[in-house]
């Protein structure tokens, strides 16, 4: 039985603001006379001195969780959540409670400045000179109307997490512009995306079923208590905060997580840790694999069967044996023939045996996929992990048991299948050079348990169609499973045509714009606008990303403090602090606790300005819309207006010639999603539905034999053919800078352990990093006093270089010491921690640290930096998702 | 109160909500999370406790007060009178549980600034040379509100309530789990006990 924690139950609060529920009623919609607007609004008018107003924390990269400011004299002093939220039920993470010193920042940027040394680097400085907004944004559209007259290409977005709230895309800035050129510095650390897009329909997850889930093993992942998120934030993904993961906890789920580090949620209940040599992750979950269908023999065969491509007919050369009409094929063992995967009289679809069909040989994917992990032993993978044979075989018996393959469950009226077991990665295990092929191996475990998209499996990370079959049968490509087109030479810095699945590749595109030539690229970068991305401190070796920078003749940042980039700016344009904003999300639909019961529920957060600006700032958005109507895309056909209007329902879309606020922009898109009645004015800081709990699982849109899931990627085999062809038409035999490196070895239909040349003879130790409950990343952290404190003060693993005692003695160094790490790539120091809770032979260091930008609070500058000793240079990094391994190969020493 | 062990991930976000609604000085802290490595790789864990004031029933920090500045209200909260407080620390040694802060001086977290309009407004309930603590929030409370410190905690950690009504959930929850207070052997009779984990 589920108990309402707090003190007091949802509904008494409501009884104490003089409230009732109506905003969570099945089915209705809250609105302008939700009951919250009572509770804020008591004190107005009445009271002038002190007023309450809601908001949308931006503290995280991940504006979920609503919050009641307390306002006296125009001051905030006071933050508390709002339990009605779904999102966040009343709660607030460390950071959310840490709003008010992020506001109240004497280092904001205050004014338009422009830089008037034209030298630049971290140690030089910009002679930075107090300009008006007009001036500011002349220099700028001079700029921009030149190179969009001669070359539009020669323009560059680079934007970053801190985005969070904003409505304009930096796609359809750049779309308006005429620039293919937008780039992240968000997830080159983290590009966790591939692999569900290929296999459940949806950017992020797949994530366990906080309500079903009985037994998850989790590699690598923050789960919540990690970061100690209140219910958005770095959520993975589902919307899962602290509160939904013990509510699992608390209703039987077990959860052995398997990491290098000892993390929070190893310690609570029945959980267990289980300590993995990083970047060995993919040789686990292969010998899972191997256990469950050569030692165990168990896969649910139904699912494997009917919901997956396990069946598909696979032709020597791994493409699918196609019929005339262009559909893959299947073995039908009821009446010994080859059928469509959709023929109707299809009864018995072959899993397992070979046939020779007009003379070529073909098997079911399927036995590909057994065939591929016979080798993949328990000790294999033993050897490679450093967890023992035992362990793995005794991990596999537990995914075995606990699936209850065959069972099933009623919810809201309607049976669907029940796997309470999940197979979880995140970060950790994902960003090593092999982490693509580990998560898709990952995720193929769930498939062979069928564990997907039902109740207790793993779930995609909203509820919808998002299983819709495309042609072959198998849910839709989505979003990075979807091949960038190749193109030559290349248009992009960011060379997704020579990366067609990658992520975010911050660390490739400085490469490209310091050398275009290099890799085919017929123009350089002329001017780049930076807002809300830190490619320098969010990235690897920061020396070579701030040369880069130097070489770009004009940056134009939008900042709200002088962070790296922003110190290697022409332009600075400071933006509004979170309480100064209009914000309003597009609506999450996610699984919450109403009255401690699950539901499922959609949600948009809404945010009107909490107090007036304090300085001379702007909201981004309205930047956005005065230097496009500057340089001349705002309006007509193609402007920016025209590009906005795709993401605006009818009725709702712009006038093409007509100039917008960020608040108009925002009321349209709230329409857009919950129909006239609604907009940016509504006084409830969240519009909410509950839908039946049903519809949160994606198997109740496509039941029975609707859909299919790949556990055979020819989809990414055959994106690596095409791409090698088209490479060797153009006369390269690879992608440049992976001569004599393997890249296409990664291009496979099912994942394989691929061996790697290492130097660690010189380089004996990894490094591993985590985020912490106070610095998670650069969205509010470090440069925040409270959290530096408290992170200081209290955290004992954190502000320096953590060490397994018996590491450490073998290198002779004690607690306290202040030692150098050093990889191949750069260096760090600070002062060695000695713990248990990290496993021998790594090298850990905490958070984002050690800043470097001189017009930061000088508190950031503490601390070791870990991304110094990361490289996102070719031959290093995932071929596929182009990210940056976070396991360096590092040695230490006493300074 | 009770804190569930069980549940306490020490995340750390009771700290800071009670030092935003407290406003605390820089290196003040009314509540804190203590954390404790037990255990040798691979079955080592870090443990995490939760600490505030206990809210005595038999308070030492008011027994050694020289001024009466420490004192129990009718409610069973044990406060601090600024106006009778000199500062002689004698609370801060006598209390077991770490709870108390004397406030050295009162400075802007941001050092060669001016205290920023939220440090104004909240310091003006401070004063540097006197002994401060947490109040479960008192002000809250009368409100029927929660102590921040409760209402934020993301883990669902704390739980608020009447330890004199023994159908509050508080009372059940200490009786189900067999709530302890810390450091009973000092006869300081706690309000505040721990799940155990």
């Amino acid at each position: 039985m589920s108990r309402q924690r707090g003190g007091m139950s949802r509904r008494r609060f409501l009884e104490l603001t003089g409230a009732v529920v109506a905003a969570a009623a099945v089915g209705q919609v809250s609105g302008s006379r939700s009951p919250l607007v009572k509770a804020a609004g008591s004190a107005t008018g009445t009271q002038p001195k002190t007023e309450y107003r809601f908001g949308v924390c931006r503290m995280c990269q991940q504006p979920y969780c609503s919050f009641k400011a307390t306002i006296q004299d125009g001051v905030v002093t006071q933050l508390e959540g709002v339990r009605e939220s779904l999102l966040s039920n009343g709660t607030l993470c460390s950071r959310g409670n840490a709003a008010i010193a992020q506001h109240y920042n004497p280092y904001r940027l205050k004014v338009p400045l422009r830089r008037r040394n034209q030298a630049k680097g971290m140690d030089v400085d910009p002679q930075w000179e107090e300009i008006s907004w007009d001036e500011a944004l002349d220099i700028v559209a001079q700029r921009l109307r030149k190179i969009r007259a001669e070359d539009p290409r020669r323009f560059v977005y680079n934007q970053g997490f801190s985005r969070a709230g904003i409505f304009i895309s930096d796609g359809a800035y750049v779309r308006a512009f005429g620039s293919p050129n937008a780039f992240r510095s968000n997830g080159p650390l983290c590009a966790t995306h591939y692999a569900p897009s290929a296999t459940v329909g949806t950017f992020l997850g797949p994530n366990f079923d906080w309500i079903h889930t009985k037994y998850c093993l989790n590699i690598g992942r923050n789960m919540g208590p990690s970061t100690g998120v209140a219910g958005g934030g770095c959520r993975g993904d589902g919307g899962i905060g602290v509160r939904y993961f013990m509510y699992a906890v608390e209703h039987g789920m077990q959860v052995v997580c398997v990491d290098p580090r000892w993390q929070p949620e190893a310690g609570v209940g029945r959980n267990r840790w289980i300590a993995v040599m990083p970047g060995t992750e993919l040789a686990l979950v292969l010998a899972l694999t191997h256990v469950l269908l050569h030692e165990l023999n168990v896969y649910d065969k139904e699912f494997v069967t009917w919901r997956t491509n396990g069946p598909y007919l696979v032709r020597p050369d791994g493409t699918y044996l196609r019929d005339r009409n262009g559909k893959p094929t299947v073995w039908d063992l009821s009446d010994g023939r080859v059928k469509a995967f959709d023929d109707p009289t299809l009864r018995t679809p072959d899993l397992e045996s070979g046939h020779v069909i007009n003379g070529t040989s073909v098997r079911p994917a399927f036995a590909l996929l057994k065939e591929n992990v016979r080798a993949y032993t328990a000790e294999w993978a033993a050897a490679i992990t450093e967890i023992p044979a035992m362990t793995i075989r005794q991990l596999a018996r537990e995914l075995a048991d606990n699936a209850q393959i065959g069972a099933t469950i009623m919810i809201d009226g309607v049976e669907m299948p029940y796997r309470p077991v999940a197979v979880i990665a995140g970060r950790g295990a994902i960003s090593h050079k092999n982490g693509t092929l580990f998560h898709l191996a990952a995720i193929t475990i769930n498939l062979l348990l069928g564990a997907v998209g039902v109740p207790g499996g793993v779930q995609p990370d909203t509820f919808g169609p998002v299983f819709k079959p495309d042609e072959d049968g198998l849910t839709t490509l989505v979003s990075e499973a979807v091949p960038h087109p190749f193109k030559y030479p290349p248009e992009r810095v960011d060379l997704k045509e020579f990366y067609p699945n990658s992520h975010h590749m911050p660390h490739l595109a400085f490469r490209v714009i310091s050398d275009p030539a290099r890799y085919g690229l017929n123009y350089s970068i002329d001017t780049m606008l930076v807002y809300g991305g830190n490619s320098i401190q969010h990235n690897c070796a920061p020396e070579p990303i701030v040369a880069s920078m130097r070489k770009i003749p004009f940056v134009v940042a939008i900042s709200y403090h002088m962070d790296e980039p922003t110190w290697m700016a022409d332009v600075v344009l400071p933006e509004d602090s979170n309480f100064e904003r209009y914000i309003a999300g597009r609506p999450e639909r996610h699984a919450g606790l109403l009255d401690g019961k699950p539901v499922a529920y959609m949600q948009t957060n809404i945010q009107r300005p909490v107090v007036a600006r304090m300085y001379n700032t702007r909201q981004p958005d309205d930047i956005f819309i005065d230097i496009a109507e500057r340089v001349g895309f705002l309006y007509g056909p193609g402007g920016l207006n025209d590009v906005i209007n795709r993401d605006l329902a009818d009725g709702y879309k712009l006038d093409l010639n007509k100039k917008y606020t960020t608040a108009d922009l925002l009321d349209r898109m709230i329409k857009s999603n919950w129909g006239p009645d609604h907009g940016i004015n509504d006084q409830s800081p969240f519009l909410q539905k509950v839908v039946s709990l049903k519809e949160r699982y994606a198997y109740f849109y496509h039941p029975g034999r609707q859909t299919r899931h790949r556990l055979y990627f020819n989809n990414l085999l055959e994106v690596g053919r095409n791409l090698k062809a088209n490479l060797k038409e153009n006369g390269l035999e690879t992608v440049p800078g992976w001569e004599g490196k393997k890249f296409f070895e990664y291009y496979t239909a099912l994942p394989v352990w691929i061996d790697e040349p290492d130097d660690r003879r010189n380089y004996p130790l990894r490094v591993i990093n985590w985020k912490t409950p106070q610095f998670i990343g650069l969205v509010g952290g470090v440069d925040n006093p409270w959290l530096h404190e408290v992170g200081k003060v209290f955290d004992p693993l954190t502000f320096g270089i953590c060490m397994n005692p018996k590491t450490a003695a073998e290198f002779g160094l004690n607690a306290g010491d202040t030692v150098v790490v050093e990889s191949r790539y750069g260096s760090t120091s600070g002062e060695l921690i000695l713990t248990q809770l990290i496993r021998p032979g790594i090298v850990g260091i905490a958070g984002n640290l050690g800043r470097t930008s001189p017009g930061l609070n000088p508190i950031t500058h503490e601390g070791p930096n870990y991304n110094r000793l990361l490289t996102g240079q070719e031959g290093d990094i995932d071929p596929i998702a182009g990210s940056i391994p976070i396991s360096e190969w590092v040695t230490v020493r006493r300074a | 109160m009770a804190v569930d062990l069980r549940r306490c991930i020490g995340c750390d976000a009771c700290t800071i909500a009670c030092k935003q609604r407290n406003g605390t000085p820089l290196g003040v802290f009314f509540s804190k999370v203590a954390r404790r490595e037990v255990g040798q790789y691979p079955n080592a864990r870090m443990e995490f406790t939760p600490l505030l004031c206990m809210q005595c029933q038999n308070p030492a920090c008011v027994d050694v007060c020289p001024t009466g500045a420490s004192y129990v209200r009718p409610d069973g909260i044990v406060a601090v009178d600024p106006d009778k407080c000199m500062g002689c620390k004698y609370c801060i040694a006598a209390c077991p549980y770490d709870a108390r802060a004397f406030v050295e001086s009162i400075g802007s977290y941001y050092p060669g600034f001016e205290p920023t309009p939220y440090e104004k407004a909240a310091y003006a309930s401070h004063r540097a040379g006197v002994v401060e603590k947490c109040d479960f929030c008192a002000s809250r409370v009368e409100k029927g509100e929660l102590p921040a410190c409760v209402q934020t905690c993301p883990a669902g950690a704390r739980i608020f309530g009447d330890l004199d009504d023994p159908t509050s959930e508080v009372s059940g929850l200490i009786a189900e789990r067999g709530g302890k207070q810390l450091l009973p052997e000092m006869g300081t009779n706690p309000s505040v006990y721990y799940l155990p984990a």
